[in-house]
């Protein structure tokens, strides 16, 4: 029996040696200093959404927590696509915030349930799905890239000429060595746009306000050349951009979203926003 | 060791073990399966097109090897998905090698090194299995020990990752399982008839944490007791598992600890057979990834307490266990009358009843304005109030008779009670208790004949008549099969279930559908052409969303 005993103990001590966390005060202080005026890694995330989809508005709340949280080091993207009966209009829900390049995106990124997103493309494997993840993860998920290392710094404005011209110019700075080329994209995003939505208790908000909802890519889906390796610090790129901007947008509660990334792996090395004037 | 080393170079050069297996002694086996289906476009199950897929044509497929030599064994599986098939999980995305493993038995140890399912009893606290059907593998990768101490004493203990498609799970896995048979150990115990095994269990998961907001626990651990007591034509069968704090995006990022039991007593003696099952499940949901969601990269599997129904119309309106909270009653009882007596005729008569209800657990909510306890409980139950949400009925009853050497039949009668809010659309108890009236649910009664008819020897002809009858969700279906085979090679089928009852006229359809099937020796092809309408697959309380579809499909299984 002590034979026993004493096999059951260096067993279960092999195994069990791990215990539990057992956590009384569920909630952290203040996070991230926001105070620096120094550039630092921004975070894109592109929240796949749409508007019959239950869950997706939970997603949304998650970003604005994170702006709450980290002010413009956070930038939300709405992307309405995925499958149609989150996505389609019908009589109940007839606003059509889909887009051919969210269409693309969805498709190249392959997923097909709502709600889920990207974070700065981290991860990104041509069968893997590390790059996917639920709005649940995506404090974890900033909190880490946001700890990162800023490879490049951005720079941009946009203006709208003639009411229906965008006019956009970017410049980004290396802050090191960059040993891959880069692409960058620009894109116009609207806010504060106010058409139903279905909600988590089944029920149809009419009244609901949908943030950061993509509207069209100035590039295209996979944007322009930026760089060409290698680059280091000190290096100066810059790009200028034309696209046509529609009337029904409203300038006040649009911005302009610029990222660069690798265009080997589709990691986003940088994200910036930029109000349209 | 040497003769270890000899089987580990043989297994690494597998070819050449196949054809040096009598040099060893060892065998070579395996399986492989194809599927794939060529989608045609069809506008009367899918309007708007939205589940026709790009690619046409979806082909998926596997195949397993397995060595074994002796207390020695290795195998691996490759799999392929090019692309996933609809209704899969669109996890599984490229091909690789996704199982593989050595084991070797040696002084009273079972080792496993690589890819292993485990299982600790029912499976409350750990399960790692793979269901094919519903595209669920949560295959443990690490390492495996099982150990028999002493006589009547066994001990498992895991330590590895979870498959997460064709990668791993973020969470850790380590546990241990010890279970004792007493009348192994304690003759006493055997001689009064009594077989006695108590078994206790413990698994603990490790994931790192790095949220902004929260606080939570990097390790979270769980842990069940449970007894199996056998006297007889008596078996009950007891189970309890606790789990310590484990905020997930299942249950809402809650601080609650959680706990299940399961009980089971049967009889069974003299052609009759009776079953009496309960459960209760509070915020049970383990996963190795707080973040996970659907069917990925469960730790533990909560057995379902209602039947499984294998008929097609009541197929569409399976149960799935509620992770989050359910309690539950199944009884069953079926009694063979013997042959030759008035009601058991030539050929004896098999009758069977069966309820089983499910229902939401008592949940009082901490208001969500008290931050801190909303968060670090969620919610006060009591378990001896019974929740007011009912989730799922089913009573049945099946008559199954053979009338002559010819000719036998199965007739099912069914009564479900489906909430579509739960089972369906996903929705929690609160809002559901906030808003009784937004509950959609689905009533039906369900009759079902089979038949089957042996016309000659070799040639079998089996029919299905099935109704459903509903004025809820897509409303009545009837449908009609028929099959017939030539043992040992040809089996040819064809059905329809026609939706008659649907509220939309333009979805009033016919769901036809034709196939044939060879089978060679353990080979195995199947054609098939037809539609399939929208539904939710089960096994064993998991579940999938099957999209509809219109087209070709085949498959072809076979083993060495």
């Amino acid at each position: 029996m002590k034979q026993l005993l004493l096999s059951l103990g260096i067993f279960t001590l092999l195994f069990m040696t791990p215990s539990c966390d057992v956590i009384d005060q569920p909630f952290k202080g203040n996070v991230q200093d926001t105070t620096s005026t120094q550039q630092q890694r921004n975070v894109l995330i592109e929240d796949f959404t749409g508007h019959r989809c239950k869950n997706c508005p939970k997603a949304s709340k998650a970003i604005e927590a994170l702006v709450d949280a980290y002010g413009s080091r956070i930038i939300g993207l709405a992307i309405h696509a995925g499958p149609g009966n989150f996505t389609n209009t019908n009589a109940d829900y007839p606003t059509d915030f889909t887009t051919p390049e969210g269409k693309a995106i969805q498709n190249f990124f392959g997923t097909n349930f709502l709600p889920v997103g990207m974070v700065n493309r981290e991860n990104w494997t041509a069968s893997g799905n590390g790059h996917w993840s639920p709005y649940s993860n995506w404090p974890t998920l900033s909190s880490e890239a946001i700890d990162s290392t800023l490879r490049i710094a951005l720079e941009a404005s946009a203006i709208v000429v003639d009411d229906t011209v965008l006019e956009l110019s970017t410049e980004g700075f290396p802050q090191t060595p960059l040993l891959h080329d880069l692409s960058i994209v620009v894109l116009i995003k609207e806010s504060n746009i106010v058409s139903p939505q279905l909600m988590p208790d089944d029920t149809k908000d009419s009244d609901y306000v949908h943030m950061n909802v993509l509207r069209d890519y100035v590039t295209d889906t996979w944007g322009a050349s930026f760089g060409t390796s290698p680059m280091v610090p000190g290096d100066e790129l810059s790009k200028s951009f034309v696209g046509s901007w529609d009337t029904s947008w409203i300038k006040a509660n649009a911005a302009a979203v610029v990222y660069v990334y690798n265009p080997t792996n589709y990691r986003i090395l940088q994200v910036i926003e930029v109000p349209v004037n | 060791m040497n003769r270890l080393a000899l089987r580990l170079l043989a297994l690494l050069l597998l070819p050449s073990a196949a054809i040096a297996q009598d040099s060893y002694g060892g065998q070579l086996h395996g399986n492989f399966q194809l599927d794939g289906q060529w989608y045609l476009r069809d506008e009367g199950i899918d309007p708007t097109g939205e589940f026709y897929p790009d690619e046409r044509f979806l082909g998926q497929g596997y195949a397993n090897f397995v060595y074994t030599d002796g207390d020695f064994s290795g195998g691996l599986r490759y799999e392929n998905y090019q692309n996933v098939m609809l209704g899969f999980p669109e996890g599984y995305r490229g091909e690789g090698i996704t199982y593989r493993y050595l084991q070797f038995k040696q002084d009273n140890l079972d080792v496993t090194v690589g890819s292993f399912y485990e299982q600790f009893g029912s499976g409350m606290v750990f399960r790692s299995y793979e269901e094919r059907g519903l595209g669920y593998d949560n295959a443990m990768d690490g390492v495996r020990v099982k150990a028999n101490l002493a006589k009547g004493v066994y001990l498992k203990g895991v330590l590895g990752r979870q498959r997460f498609y064709f990668e791993k799970s973020p969470g850790l896995l380590r546990g241990v399982d010890a279970e004792i048979n007493l009348s192994e150990r304690w003759h006493a115990l055997d001689s009064l008839g009594l077989r006695w095994t108590i078994g206790a269990s413990y698994m603990s998961k490790y994931q790192r944490a790095n949220d902004p907001f929260l606080v939570l626990p990097e390790n979270v651990a769980a842990g069940g007791v449970r007894s199996q007591l056998m006297k007889g034509p008596w078996v009950l069968n007891t189970e309890f598992a606790y789990k310590a704090n484990d905020p997930s995006a299942d249950n809402g990022y809650i601080y609650k600890d959680g706990n299940g039991f399961i009980a089971n007593l049967s009889y069974s003696k003299n052609g009759l057979g009776v079953i009496a099952g309960v459960k209760r499940i509070d915020n049970m949901s383990f996963r190795s990834d707080r973040n996970g969601s659907t069917i990925d990269m469960l730790v533990n599997y909560l057995s379902p307490t209602t039947e499984v129904h294998t008929y097609a119309l009541p197929a569409l309106y399976q149960y799935a266990t509620q992770i989050n909270g359910e309690e539950g009653i199944q009884l069953e009882a079926n009694y063979r009358f013997k042959r030759k007596s008035k009601l058991g005729g030539k050929y004896g008569t098999l009758v069977s009843i069966n309820y089983s209800a499910v229902q939401s657990i008592d949940k009082d909510y901490v208001a969500t304005s008290n931050d801190t306890l909303r968060t670090l409980q969620g919610y006060y139950s009591d378990p001896l109030e019974r929740g007011t949400i009912p989730y799922f009925h089913d009573l049945n009853f099946k008559i199954s008779k053979k009338v002559n050497r010819s000719f036998k039949y199965n007739l099912t009668y069914l009564n479900l009670h489906y909430n579509r809010s739960v089972l369906e659309d996903g929705l929690s108890d609160e809002p559901m208790l906030s808003n009784p009236e937004n509950i959609k649910t689905m009533d039906a009664d369900v009759i079902v004949l089979e038949t089957l008819y042996r016309v000659k020897s070799k040639h079998y002809l089996r029919n299905e008549f099935q109704l459903l009858s509903t004025q809820d969700d897509r409303g009545s279906m009837a449908m009609a099969l028929v099959e017939y085979s030539i043992a040992p090679h040809w089996f040819f089928s064809v059905q329809d279930i026609y939706n008659y009852g649907n509220p939309d006229p333009d979805q009033q359809l016919h769901y036809p559908l034709a196939s044939v099937v060879y089978t060679q020796g353990t080979s195995r092809f199947q054609l098939s052409y037809g539609r399939q309408q929208r539904g939710i697959f089960c096994v064993g309380g998991v579940c999938r969303v099957v999209p509809p579809s219109n087209g070709v499909s085949f498959s072809l299984t076979t083993s060495f």
